[in-house]
């Protein structure tokens, strides 16, 4: 083949890269000439691109701004070809005439020009990293500046970078595990010399192979020849250079800042110059292994803009749910290095360097798993503005799949309902999904309404802090939706939510202003739509929960109130929506008109009403139910039918009613031992049928109940401690059960 | 394939065209017409003061409808000859425009440097500050220096950039290898390339 001819072929083959975007490679080509094949392989280059300037309408380089891209003529070098053009300056092939080696010369752009002083710096600093001797960082020939344009002289690594390698393809995870660990030990050394990188990315990543098996006919096999990265040597380009003299020249370049914020540490998008620091480039790291791991960054929006947001709000996806097949330990260390907070990261580029090696040594890794709270948490954290629908889904997660256990229609076990309301809430928050994220929130808010969960108790500090967000949302949502009739439905949920929080905070003057608000807006919308089904039930669960607000101050307009509601519901047709819904609001105001009588000093008219609602809780509560709600009520209410019992005077009656009680609290306790008000259920059972026995003087019997009274209720405090109604419960039951070993002791 | 289909498209265009369907006629002329806009619009590129006319400018609305009459004329035997003809009316016509433009009554008038030269032209047209009339009378030699190229590499800058198909439809078009197709595609621009600077040395 003839010089020619072989420049011809090579000019092909760099035509086809060029179409290809991979002009990088043309490296190879200058590998392959002879000094006397480079020179016309140059000028015939630079034909090309001048040609293509023009018919193209364009320049002739790849920037496509109509900017010049000949070849510059730097005393020293010559330049051979241009390799690459980004944001940072261009990037030429050069032979270096003194060192008589190949080299790659990065030229970076003045933009508005750089004063002597700060080229003096950039050149000091770029002589501090030339120092930098390390098999995986590519080295620093020479710093210096042409027509006051800064360059330096680096190491020519044919083989692509590891952008061009991986192409949005997942690697196989050791691969990418030794990969990741060679260039975190690379980043650990220079860290050691106070050089911070602050560009890491798999195109800064070049691949150096060993043995060049390029090829001009089979460009195709000689591509697969240079991507063998299991045989490439990974060196880390760029060294802290380019993103420095920027920084230096202090020119506000958005569109380069933003060039590669998938890479980008939070603190590095939030811009806190002062925040920057080893925790970055380790950040940066866990952003290049996950590239590896998942076939794309941890963080890509539609524009640089919305990349930055979710680097500062979101966290990661997974990589397994990306793509599977991902070794748990791997995960675990590639998201550690993701954290939000640098100080949450590993110390060093070693430690995770150290953290690797025990993963690819098959050992056990010191990074641990963050916990689906922990990641909440955080997350609610950066997100304030829709903190109250987080802060509440985080500590809802296993009190909404309770309510969820009791709303559902499908009877799940909790833990399926917890875990489906995990992943529904992951998911939600992964989409940034606030929509559903409110749904769930609205499903809490419900359940928070009904007394709390019988299985997961919330702390009282939890659940005021909680309550306190609600209240701010729902009153900025009635403010809003206020005096507008297409909202009107809006405005009644919101009023009807405020007056449910004013009863949790026992603000009942607020409550009931709130709740009748909500009530003369649902009769507006069941006036305009009398058929409405769901206008009829929220009529009448307001009103229940208007009773249940007054009832203390005014029973008797609470006994009006549930009557009216039990009216309304007997006008439901049976078959809509949640059919258990109708029915449970039934029993709730059957148990609250019979408390409510009770108040009113009439228990003769009270026990029907409990015996009917303990009636209606067993049949919601089916046959072998997995969810103890229902049962807990059902056992409360042959409780209060006892005491109403008790309190007209029918003793043999009450205390047959107790027995009664006590049997179904017995079933409960022992279906849920670990559900502490299941076995407070029991233990007030016990404690009354005590009572009693006190009264009919059975001594012997009455202690047996109390101890096992006390028992029970000794479980249920440990169960959920620090409870005051629990402590007080226990309290009485103790007094009872020393006074009956007081008198014991007297009798004997 | 996309390649095929064109051509297929251009052919199906023909046979319709000799059946007497004016409308395959007018799509062709359309497709036509709209490459020269194009290509004027490369041309212009970096003159915004000639950009404002590209629209609304006689001399191209005439440049148009001279295309529309010499297509117009005859009916081409195949896609090849159709692609041909109307590489041909294209690069007259645009020829045409550059001399207007550059022309001594054209708007680049007075600004002519005196001893500009096409290979000043060529290395100012790559650079953002290229002086106009430079530029033009870079067009005005390139287009005449494409209808100076021998008939294989012609036809293949006829293809691609004055008709606008891909390689893989030129390839298609002129039945050789997409791999020949790019050799003479690189030879023809090394050709233009040598000529333009051969024209008109360059200064020193």
């Amino acid at each position: 083949m003839s010089v020619y001819e072989h420049v011809s072929e090579l000019l092909l083959h760099w035509e086809d890269l060029h179409e290809q975007g991979r002009s990088a490679s043309a490296l190879d080509l200058a590998e392959r000439c002879s000094p006397e094949e480079r020179t016309e392989l140059r000028r015939r280059i630079e034909a090309l691109r001048s040609m293509m300037g023009l018919m193209e309408g364009r320049a002739g380089g790849e920037d496509g701004n109509g900017k010049a891209t000949r070849l510059p003529s730097i005393p020293g070098y010559e330049i051979v070809a241009e390799l690459g053009n980004g944001g940072m300056g261009v990037v030429y092939l050069a032979w270096h005439l003194g060192l008589k080696r190949q080299v790659a010369l990065k030229m970076l752009h003045g933009r508005g020009g750089a004063s002597p002083e700060r080229l003096a710096r950039f050149r000091q600093e770029a002589e501090s990293i030339a120092r930098l001797q390390h098999p995986n960082i590519v080295h620093i020939y020479d710093v210096g500046d042409h027509d006051s344009l800064p360059y330096y002289a680096m190491e020519c690594v044919a083989g692509g970078s590891l952008a061009t390698k991986l192409a949005g393809a997942p690697q196989p995870p050791r691969e990418a595990a030794t990969v990741v660990h060679v260039l975190a030990r690379a980043v650990a050394a220079a860290h050691d010399q106070g050089v911070i990188h602050r560009d890491l990315k798999p195109a800064n990543v070049l691949l150096q192979i060993s043995e060049c098996r390029w090829q001009i006919a089979g460009s195709p096999d000689a591509q697969s020849a240079i991507c063998d990265l299991q045989s490439a040597i990974p060196k880390i380009a760029d060294f802290g250079l380019a993103k420095r003299l920027d920084a230096d020249i202090g020119q506000t370049h958005t569109g380069e800042i933003l060039g590669t914020p998938s890479y980008m540490a939070p603190e590095q998008a939030s811009g806190v110059v002062d925040a920057i620091g080893p925790a970055t480039d380790v950040y940066a790291l866990g952003a290049i292994l996950y590239e590896m791991l998942a076939g794309r960054p941890p963080f890509r929006g539609a524009s640089p803009l919305d990349t930055l947001e979710q680097v500062r709000r979101q966290d990661p996806v997974p990589p397994s749910r990306l793509v599977g097949k991902v070794p748990r330990d791997l995960e675990t260390i590639c998201l550690k290095c993701l954290q939000k907070e640098p100080e949450a990261r590993y110390a060093g580029a070693l430690a995770l360097a150290d953290d690797l090696g025990r993963f690819l040594r098959d050992e056990p890794i010191q990074a641990r798993r963050v916990s689906r709270f922990e990641r909440a948490w955080r997350w609610c954290r950066r997100n304030p503005r829709v903190l109250l629908l987080a802060a509440a889904l985080v500590v809802a997660v296993g009190a909404v799949a309770a309510a969820l256990a009791v709303q559902q229609r499908a009877r799940w076990r909790l833990n399926e309902a917890k875990s489906h309301v995990r992943q529904q809430v992951s998911t939600a928050w992964g989409e940034g999904r606030e929509a559903a994220a409110g749904q769930l929130i609205d499903e809490f808010m419900i359940m928070l309404a009904a007394d709390g969960p019988a299985q997961a108790p919330l702390k009282p500090r939890t659940r005021q802090a909680l309550l306190e967000r609600a209240l701010r949302h729902y009153r900025e949502q009635a403010e809003e939706t206020r005096g507008q009739p297409a909202r009107r439905a809006d405005y009644a949920h919101a009023c009807h939510r405020l007056g449910e929080l004013h009863r949790c905070f026992g603000q009942r003057g607020h409550a009931e202003q709130s709740l009748r608000e909500a009530l003369t807006t649902y009769q507006t919308l069941l006036n305009d739509a009398p058929g409405s089904v769901k206008h009829r039930f929220n009529l009448a669960w307001c009103r229940g929960q208007l009773g249940e607000t007054i009832a203390a101050d005014r029973p008797d307009e609470a006994v009006r109130a549930y009557r009216e509601a039990l009216t309304l519901l007997q006008q439901l047709p049976a078959e809509v929506g949640d059919p258990d819904a109708p029915g449970r609001e039934r029993a709730r105001l059957l148990t609250n008109l019979g408390k409510a009588l009770r108040a009113l000093g009439r228990h003769d008219d009270a026990a029907p009403c409990f015996d009917q609602a303990a009636k209606v809780w067993s049949e919601l509560a089916g046959e072998a139910s997995h969810d103890p709600q229902p049962r807990l009520e059902s056992a409360r209410c042959h409780d209060q039918r006892a005491a109403a019992l008790e309190a007209s005077g029918q003793a043999a009656a009450a205390e047959a009613a107790y027995r009664e009680a006590r049997t179904v609290a017995k079933r409960l306790a022992d279906d849920f031992p670990t559900s502490p008000w299941c076995q407070r259920e029991l233990a007030n059972a016990l404690y009354n049928l005590a009572r009693l026995a006190v009264a009919g003087r059975r001594s012997a019997e009455a202690r047996a109940l109390v101890e096992d009274a006390v028992r029970h209720q000794q479980a249920a405090m440990a169960l959920h401690p620090n409870d005051p109604e629990l402590r007080a419960s226990l309290d009485r039951h103790q007094a009872l059960a020393s006074q009956l070993a007081g008198n014991r002791g007297k009798g004997q | 394939m996309h390649a095929d289909r064109t051509t297929v498209q251009i052919e199906r265009c023909l046979d319709r065209l000799r059946q007497g369907d004016a409308a395959a006629r007018r799509e062709l002329l359309d497709r036509a017409c709209h490459r020269l806009r194009q290509l004027v619009r490369t041309m212009l590129a970096d003159f915004p003061d000639l950009r404002r006319w590209e629209g609304s400018d006689d001399v191209l609305q005439e440049a148009l409808l001279r295309l529309c009459r010499a297509l117009d004329e005859v009916a081409p035997a195949s896609a090849r000859d159709f692609f041909r003809l109307a590489a041909h009316h294209i690069r007259w016509e645009l020829l045409d425009l550059a001399r207007h433009y550059f022309g001594p009554h054209g708007p680049a008038a007075g600004r002519r440097p005196d001893d500009a030269g096409v290979g000043q032209a060529l290395a100012a047209a790559a650079a953002p500050s290229s002086c106009e009339p430079e530029r033009l009378e870079m067009w005005t030699a390139f287009h005449e220096q494409v209808a100076a190229l021998p008939d294989e590499e012609r036809a293949i800058v006829d293809l691609l950039w004055y008709q606008g198909l891909t390689q893989a439809e030129a390839a298609a078009v002129l039945e050789i290898s997409e791999r020949t197709l790019k050799r003479r595609w690189q030879a023809a621009r090394l050709r233009l390339h040598a000529a333009l600077h051969e024209t008109l040395p360059l200064e020193t």
